[in-house]
């Protein structure tokens, strides 16, 4: 029986041991870079196509070509999309599998029982988070000296958002589809708080992204009410909330801001663009009211 | 046993609702005094406050006592005309195809086309339920075919529900299977009270056109018969009542089980074996009954969001499982 069991695994080492072989001496030219790279989840998606070199990543979450997810939707197209299922992972052949902290995983850890490398990634709650996440990637596929390129751009582009930013700082909450606010200590927060606002979430105490019932939502009373652009206006018992009479009478059209989910999601260089159009849609508002 | 007259004990349920609708407008995240609000001149209380209390605490004890009110109704008739002691909408399955008829009408799009397909779809799934459970238990079916073939309907429709809200593009869509199975008053607004409203008056209309026949089937069917009752009006008179305010009861609350169980149950020793005269007071019971459940959520748990169906399943299923002890002990006398 376990001799039986034990050839099953020589068989797959000596079938994988030919390409693994071919590729290490491959990579030892290369400065050890993988060439067949994998990522299984929305944020490593993005943050790979930013630094891998072309060719290097192979495949990208189904997520990165959902448009109502994903910023990358053109580069992540002509990629192999993935469910992030191990069978699919495997037959790609990989030498390197990125995945998030959080999600798949069950296939994670039987893509690592399978002898397959795979990075873990946690998500960014912060804009350290995301430099230290690039500088992670870059470090993986070998290509520091883009991702600290990257990581300088990010950081130039933040201060120039952070300069727009008034003295009074206006309270901004979110408010989402099932009545959640996001809280304290997350990348909305620091967005919110970048782009020249005061956080509710934070202002509440809360942590992590929370349920707020809309009768506490009328007694706090942000200056200013966000929600997403993307499923808002979609049918549907969760987002129903958002079309509350009450709310729509509290709060009014000028105090309401609609933004794209989109930018939100992940923490990448592509997070700025979030300050921006924060900023931009607040000013419209403002506009409006004169 | 000494019998409350019946004027009085229906004018003391009718009490009891207002006064628990005065308590359900109170609470809330904060306790708002409503005759404070409501009376011109008043201190101490914002426009915040003003708010709330019209437009999110009143439509919320107006739904509570409307759907209280058509689950305590629809228990007592379908408990009459089955001449079977658990029948309840919730039990049966009513509720959950309910629920399914209004998950298809939102992921369809049919609700943003026509907003009334909401109620519509959601008593056309109650509708198909009671005629499949009349089809399947037959005239003179035992007790427990009928609650059995219940069981079976209420695993297939929530089945379906989930189905159809995996199926759905919209990432929430799968956050809402616990509320269309457990139901909510949590948020609802006036829109729902004017979306449900007509339904349910008009099904409560139809189910109470059945008392003068439930009497008289109280005394079986054939001599039902004999003293002129129409069976067959009565019949098509409860489906549809049933169907038409429960479907729309659900389109806004979700599934809420145990009312239609426990509350004629409750009752009926206090008007004796007079299924007409349990009519009125069950609507009034189970409005009661619902507000009481809503306040305690409210009163136990406000952070937490709890569903109205947990609140009225740990009261109702305990009680279920007695009634059907004592119901197996009576058929072996």
């Amino acid at each position: 029986m376990r001799k039986a069991k034990a050839s099953v695994v020589d068989f797959r080492g000596v079938s994988r041991l030919l390409p693994v072989l071919f590729l290490l001496t491959a990579q030892a030219a290369l400065g050890a870079s993988p060439q067949r790279v994998v990522s299984m989840n929305l944020c490593t998606d993005q943050l790979a196509m930013l630094v891998a070199e072309p060719g290097q990543l192979i495949s990208v979450s189904h997520l990165a070509v959902d448009e109502s997810a994903s910023v990358m939707v053109e580069e992540a197209s002509p990629l192999i999309i993935n469910q992030g299922l191990a069978e699919q992972v495997i037959r790609l052949n990989p030498d390197l599998v990125i995945a998030g902290t959080y999600t798949t995983r069950a296939t994670v850890n039987l893509l690592k029982r399978l002898g397959v490398k795979v990075a873990e990634f946690q998500p960014a709650y912060s804009f350290a988070d995301v430099r230290s996440n690039l500088k992670k990637m870059g470090e993986l596929l070998g290509r520091d000296a883009h991702s600290s390129r990257l990581t300088d751009m990010f950081d130039q582009q933040l201060q120039e958002a952070g300069r727009t930013a008034e003295a009074i700082k206006p309270v901004l909450g979110s408010y989402g589809a099932n009545s959640y606010t996001g809280g304290g200590s997350s990348l909305e927060s620091e967005i919110v708080t970048a782009a020249g606002f005061t956080h509710l979430g934070s202002q509440l105490q809360l942590q992590g992204s929370s349920k707020l019932p809309l009768e506490s939502l009328i007694y706090a009373n942000p200056d200013l009410l966000m929600s997403w652009q993307r499923w808002s206006d979609r049918q549907g018992r969760a987002v129903e909330i958002l079309q509350h009479p009450a709310l729509e009478q509290w709060f009014g059209p000028l105090r309401r801001i609609s933004v794209d989910s989109r930018y939100w999601i992940c923490g990448t260089p592509y997070t700025v663009s979030a300050i921006q159009q924060l900023q931009a849609a607040v000013a419209s508002k403002e506009k409006d009211d004169e | 046993m000494n019998r409350l007259p019946y004027p009085i004990l229906l004018s003391g349920l009718a009490l009891l609702v207002a006064v628990l609708f005065v308590i359900s407008i109170a609470i809330g995240q904060v306790w708002i005094n409503p005759a404070s609000v409501l009376l011109p001149g008043a201190h101490g209380y914002g426009e915040a406050d003003r708010l709330i209390l019209y437009e999110i605490r009143v439509p919320r004890a107006v739904l509570a006592l409307l759907i209280g009110a058509t689950l305590g109704l629809s228990g007592a008739v379908l408990q009459g005309l089955l001449r079977n002691p658990l029948a309840e909408p919730g039990l049966l399955g009513i509720s959950a195809s309910a629920s399914l008829g209004a998950v298809i009408a939102i992921y369809s799009g049919l609700t943003a086309i026509f907003a009334y397909a909401l109620p519509i779809s959601a008593l056309a799934g109650a509708l198909i339920a009671v005629l499949l459970l009349r089809g399947l238990a037959g005239r003179s079916a035992d007790i427990l075919t009928i609650i059995l073939s219940g069981v079976a309907l209420t695993s297939l429709a929530g089945a379906l529900t989930s189905l159809a809200l995996n199926m759905s593009s919209n990432p929430f869509a799968a956050l809402e299977i616990v509320f269309w199975m457990l139901g909510s008053l949590a948020d609802r607004s006036w829109v729902h009270v004017g979306m449900a409203l007509p339904f349910i008056l008009m099904g409560m209309l139809l189910l109470f056109a059945t008392a003068r026949a439930l009497d008289a089937l109280s005394l079986g069917h054939d001599a039902a018969q004999s003293l002129g009752v129409n069976l067959q009006r009565t019949n098509t008179l409860a489906i549809l009542g049933t169907a038409i305010s429960v479907g729309a009861a659900t389109a806004v609350s979700g599934a809420i089980g145990f009312v239609g169980l426990i509350v004629p149950h409750l009752l009926r020793p206090c008007v004796g074996n007079k299924p007409s005269r349990l009519l009125a007071v069950s609507a009034l019971g189970g409005a009661a009954f619902l507000l009481l459940a809503d306040i305690s959520i409210r009163v136990l748990l406000p952070e937490k969001d709890l569903k109205l169906g947990v609140v009225t399943a740990l009261i109702g299923a305990p009680f279920f499982l007695w009634l059907l002890h004592s119901v197996k002990k009576r058929a072996q006398v």
